[in-house]
């Protein structure tokens, strides 16, 4: 809202007239001054009013505001003292309650009607309107109340307010057409729409400079449908945007008797004195009430923490903001007052609480002496995400990956890409109804696409080594493990491409020692919840078929890893491999992070190699498995074989298997172990593992 | 007497010639052989200081001793310039080029997200507050009817909120978070709330679809205003340093009643006023107030005892502001140049 100091100046005596403190003042009052310019009128102040308070739209209502901080009197400027008796000669008849209240005022105007200098002085562009337009958007700024004049001989038969059915279309008085929505209020005449009700008016009805007989229209709207109608029709008016925050429900009575005085008097606005009023229509109102508030001044002291706030002052702050008060009770006890809430107030008060504020308000925030509340160290909680993030931490952030924070949404094309590859084998996709920005229509199922798109990007931006990584929320169709989250579930995905290293001056990194170090970067973030992962073959159609793995703890599946599918990576113009992974939360969660004291061995240990022959494609974690479950370590001695290590993974050129060497560790916490009884377990796993298809090379 | 003495000359005299002739480790060797070992002359020499006559016998041992002397002092300085002449000969061998770069994983880092919100938390923490989380898709009861948006607010509208084909919506603000919390019960409650909302907008340098939120409530019975100002201030100076103003203007939010927007002196014009503070000295950082009456009867709290207080802020401005990122778009576009240089 625009506000010129001179106008505000009219209703209230400011402490200060200089720019710079009225605007503190301003600001302090929650009237946040946004800009401080110049015109014609002098200072002119750009205020950002607060969304629940359209009686703050205009000069009075500010200077209530300032009348409650200062404790002055706000000055009404003149009316006349009656509206005409006379009925104007349109009748007015309201179809519906959403129209609370309407008038029309019927003057004739002089041909040469001019805006008197006094009152052209308050306006910014008196020369570019219609000197009636002038004066009524100045009574608009000066009480609130949003007036439409008509040309009185383009009007026919009786105006009739009613809610349309159907989409209308109307042009308007800026020269443009709108389509009016259904269930918008509608000002018409016995032919035509001569008005969207607090909105804007037609150009059929428009006053131009050859018009001499004037209706001028001033009403009560119901904010929310104004508020509807101008969304749609995408028009943002002065008189919608005061309607819609709910203007004063006796203010039309007050802005026409305002109008009145500046075209009726002969000392007025309108210069030549030739103005006459020629009579009022006025339809049947809808009663609203005023609400009344018991408001115990108990509640003010202990929600301000003002202890010693009494009746007197209460009363006094809310009597300037124009409540009547009345003392219900005057016990120290109960000391209760009944405050009735002005007609400007009913949109946005009623309860204690709007009571509190108001007086919090005009004594001044700043004025509240600050308590910081009594530390608690009790009760200190992470969220569980906070708890992983903390664990992984140092992991992922010593091995040179950075956090990221990727988009929730995908394209419909990113979608169509996925379910190319994985139709009904990943959560169906949500779709979003109603998104602006077209690459936003689905939520995502998978962050592998975000983090091929990632790396592409950057690698494009010359960055060789990407490693990122991301806990954040995926979505799907009933995907969820609980009820209130039905459609998302907390994972932690991570992803390489380019080098690994910083730098790759000496030789070049092999794609298996990438794998191996991504791997190692997995096999450390479940260390570091206390766990062994092992990894078994997987399926999922986004990874290359012939390097992927589940991931487990146990019998839980806790994720899944692999490499970027080959096709998809070209669909995705990304010029390097991906290794990507995902890892549920929900899954981590489960596993224990405590770090609890473990005794170890003060016992030698024992460590004997064996190498294995495996299939070109078996994964060398099913040995380890056999190895664990060969029945000599399941025994009385199952508590010695400590650790199993893969040494090296070896083919030789013309042959179809692929050597595998492992490093088994056995110890006694008891005692010294002999060579003899370890050799004879060897033997043993040996012959188990040949039985299994895992001969000894 | 005279025969020895003059012998002794000649010995030392031969010593000095052959020590001026070696130039190897080997040839040291050999004199390390000739004079010093067991057969060696010098012990010659002093096996036969027993023959000498008594009175002599402190004279030639004397000069015996210096010849032992002489030698062995050569032998050693001498060996000594060998192993150094080596070792310097083997040092120069073993030059690497060090002005080559190093080999590294390279050091990750958190976004600047988590670690302002962990700045955050780490204010919060001595007052007992728990960090809570909650779903991302959520119920319009929790994200709006719960918290007094009233199903004609604007910020119900389609052109601010995600709608989902499942009848969800994509929560507008992580308030919807402590909803749930309230919905739970209990006292007191103390809750921080840290995560993403989406607003449905067209998306500039400045606005995003996506971005970071913080909140927190506090229930309890006796809870002012004057408590909430208070802890406002607490972490506003801890986040923006102790020495910065902080005021409190009236704002408008449907949840609370009173509603207030903490304010800090402009850090630019150090509250002068200037272009980026629109001339006022102060920039409004955040959003509080005391609960509303309807929110708390909603979750069954009893109004008239028991208040609550709820501050929030937008983290992702925070991140702006506290790196110096020049817009708001900048902090989500993941450019890892940009993210390794704030490592």
């Amino acid at each position: 809202m625009k506000l010129a100091l001179n106008l505000l100046e009219k209703f209230i005596d400011l402490p200060s007239t200089d720019a710079v403190e009225v605007r503190k003042l301003l600001d302090d009052l929650g009237l946040e001054v946004k800009d401080v310019g110049h015109d014609r009128r002098g200072v002119v102040y750009t205020i950002e009013t607060l969304a629940n308070r359209g009686d703050h739209l205009s000069a009075i209502g500010v200077a209530r505001e300032i009348a409650a901080r200062t404790l002055s009197s706000v000055k009404t400027p003149a009316c006349i003292a009656e509206l005409p008796q006379k009925k104007a000669s349109l009748p007015v008849r309201r179809l519906t309650d959403k129209c609370m209240r309407y008038a029309l005022l019927e003057a004739e105007i002089a041909s040469d009607m001019k805006l008197r200098s006094d009152v052209a002085s308050y306006v910014a562009d008196a020369e570019a309107l219609h000197p009636l337009v002038s004066i009524l958007n100045f009574v608009q700024a000066e009480l609130g109340q949003p007036m439409h004049a008509f040309d009185r001989d383009k009007l026919e038969g009786e105006i009739v307010i009613e809610l349309s059915d159907k989409q209308e279309e109307i042009e308007a008085l800026d020269g443009k057409k709108y389509l009016v929505p259904a269930q918008s209020i509608l000002i018409k005449d016995k032919k035509k729409i001569i008005a969207v009700a607090g909105v804007i008016g037609c150009a059929n009805s428009m006053v131009t400079d050859s018009t001499k007989r004037i209706a001028i229209e001033a009403a009560l709207f119901c904010p929310v449908t104004i508020r509807k109608t101008a969304r749609k029709m995408a028009l943002v008016t002065d008189a919608a945007y005061a309607f819609e925050r709910g203007v004063d429900t006796e203010g039309w009575l007050a802005g026409l008797k305002r109008v009145g005085h500046l075209l009726g008097s002969p000392a007025s606005a309108s210069g030549q004195g030739s103005n006459h009023l020629l009579g009022l229509s006025v339809a049947d109102e809808v009663v609203i009430a005023r609400p009344t508030i018991l408001l115990p001044l108990t509640l003010v002291r202990t929600q301000l923490g003002m202890p010693r706030l009494d009746e007197v002052q209460v009363s006094t702050r809310l009597k300037h903001l124009g409540y009547l008060i009345e003392v219900v009770s005057s016990q120290k006890a109960k000391e209760v007052i009944q405050v009735t809430v002005p007609t400007w107030r009913v949109w946005d008060v009623d309860s204690v609480e709007d009571l509190i504020e108001d007086i919090a308000r005009s004594i001044g925030y700043n004025q509240i002496k600050l308590e910081v509340p009594a530390l608690d160290y009790a009760a200190i909680e992470e969220s569980e995400q906070q708890r992983i993030l903390g664990r992984l931490e140092p992991i992922l952030v010593g091995s040179g990956f950075l956090e990221v924070i990727s988009r929730v949404f995908y394209s419909a094309k990113e979608v169509q890409l996925i379910e190319e590859y994985a139709v009904d084998k990943l959560p169906k996709h949500i779709a979003l109804k109603n998104s602006i920005e077209s690459a936003y229509s689905h939520l995502k199922v998978t962050n592998i696409i975000h983090a091929a798109q990632l790396a592409e990007t950057n690698q494009r931006r010359g960055v060789l080594s990407v490693k990122a990584f991301e806990l954040g929320q995926l979505f799907g169709l009933n995907r969820g493990l609980t009820e209130d989250y039905q459609h998302e579930t907390t994972v932690l995905s991570l992803w390489q491409s380019g080098r690994w290293m910083q730098g790759e001056w000496r030789q070049p990194e092999k794609r298996e020692d990438k794998v191996a170090l991504f791997t190692g970067v997995i096999e450390q973030i479940f260390r570091a919840f206390r766990s062994e992962v092992t990894i078994s073959p997987s399926s999922y159609p986004l990874l290359h078929p012939g390097c992927q793995g589940e991931l487990r703890v146990g019998r839980k599946v806790c994720g899944f890893f692999g490499q970027l599918h080959p096709a998809l990576q070209a669909k995705l113009d990304l010029k390097q491999e991906l290794l990507y992974a995902e890892l549920s939360c929900a899954a981590l969660a489960t596993l224990n992070d405590d770090a609890i004291y473990q005794k170890q061995s003060e016992y030698p240990a024992i460590r004997r190699d064996l190498t294995v022959r495996l299939s070109a494609k078996q994964f060398a974690s099913e040995v380890e498995k056999s190895i664990r479950l060969f029945e000599g370590f399941r025994g009385d001695e199952s508590h010695i074989l400590t650790d199993i290590e893969t040494l090296n993974d070896f083919k030789k050129e013309g042959e179809d298997f692929r050597r595998v060497s492992f490093r088994l560790t056995f110890q006694s916490s008891e005692r010294t172990l002999e060579g003899q009884l370890v050799d004879g377990l060897m033997e043993g796993l040996f012959q188990y593992l040949e039985s299994r298809g895992n001969g000894l090379v | 007497m005279e025969i020895v003495i003059s012998r002794l000359a000649d010995i030392r005299q031969q010593f000095i010639q052959q020590s001026e002739r070696i130039l190897l480790r080997q040839d040291l060797e050999l004199v390390r052989r000739d004079w010093l070992a067991k057969e060696g002359i010098v012990k010659q020499l002093f096996q036969q200081l027993r023959d000498v006559p008594g009175a002599e016998k402190p004279q030639i041992a004397q000069a015996l001793n210096e010849l032992r002397d002489l030698v062995e002092s050569f032998v050693a300085d001498r060996e000594r310039l060998f192993i150094e002449g080596e070792r310097e000969k083997r040092l120069e061998s073993e030059f690497l080029d060090f002005s080559l770069p190093g080999k590294s994983p390279g050091v990750g880092s958190m976004h600047p997200v988590t670690r302002v919100e962990r700045r955050i938390f780490e204010l919060l923490k001595p007052f007992g507050f728990q960090a809570v989380v909650g779903p991302e898709l959520e119920t319009e009861y929790y994200c709006f009817d719960a918290l007094n948006i009233q199903a004609h607010h604007p910020a119900r509208d389609m052109q601010d909120t995600f709608y989902s084909e499942t009848g969800h919506v994509l929560r507008t603000h992580t308030t919807s978070v402590q909803a749930r919390a309230l919905k739970k019960g209990g006292l007191p409650i103390k809750i921080a709330s840290f995560g993403r909302a989406f607003r449905n907008e067209s998306e500039d340098a400045s606005h995003q679809a996506m971005f970071h939120q913080f909140e927190l409530v506090w229930l309890e019975e006796g809870l002012t205003m004057s408590n909430l100002m208070g802890l406002i201030s607490h972490i506003l100076k801890g986040l923006y340093g102790k020495r910065r103003k902080v005021r409190f203007v009236p704002k408008f939010y449907p949840y609370t009643e009173p509603s207030l927007g903490p304010q800090i002196d402009c850090s630019i014009c150090k509250g002068a006023g200037c272009g980026a503070c629109g001339g006022a000295g102060w920039v409004t950082v955040a959003g509080a107030g005391m609960i509303h009456r309807k929110v708390l009867s909603e979750f069954g709290y009893d109004a008239d005892k028991v208040t609550g207080i709820a501050f929030g802020l937008g983290s992702s401005r925070l991140v702006a502001q506290f790196f110096g990122i020049p817009t708001l778009k900048m902090v989500y576009d993941n450019d890892l140049r940009v993210l390794k240089g704030l490592v």
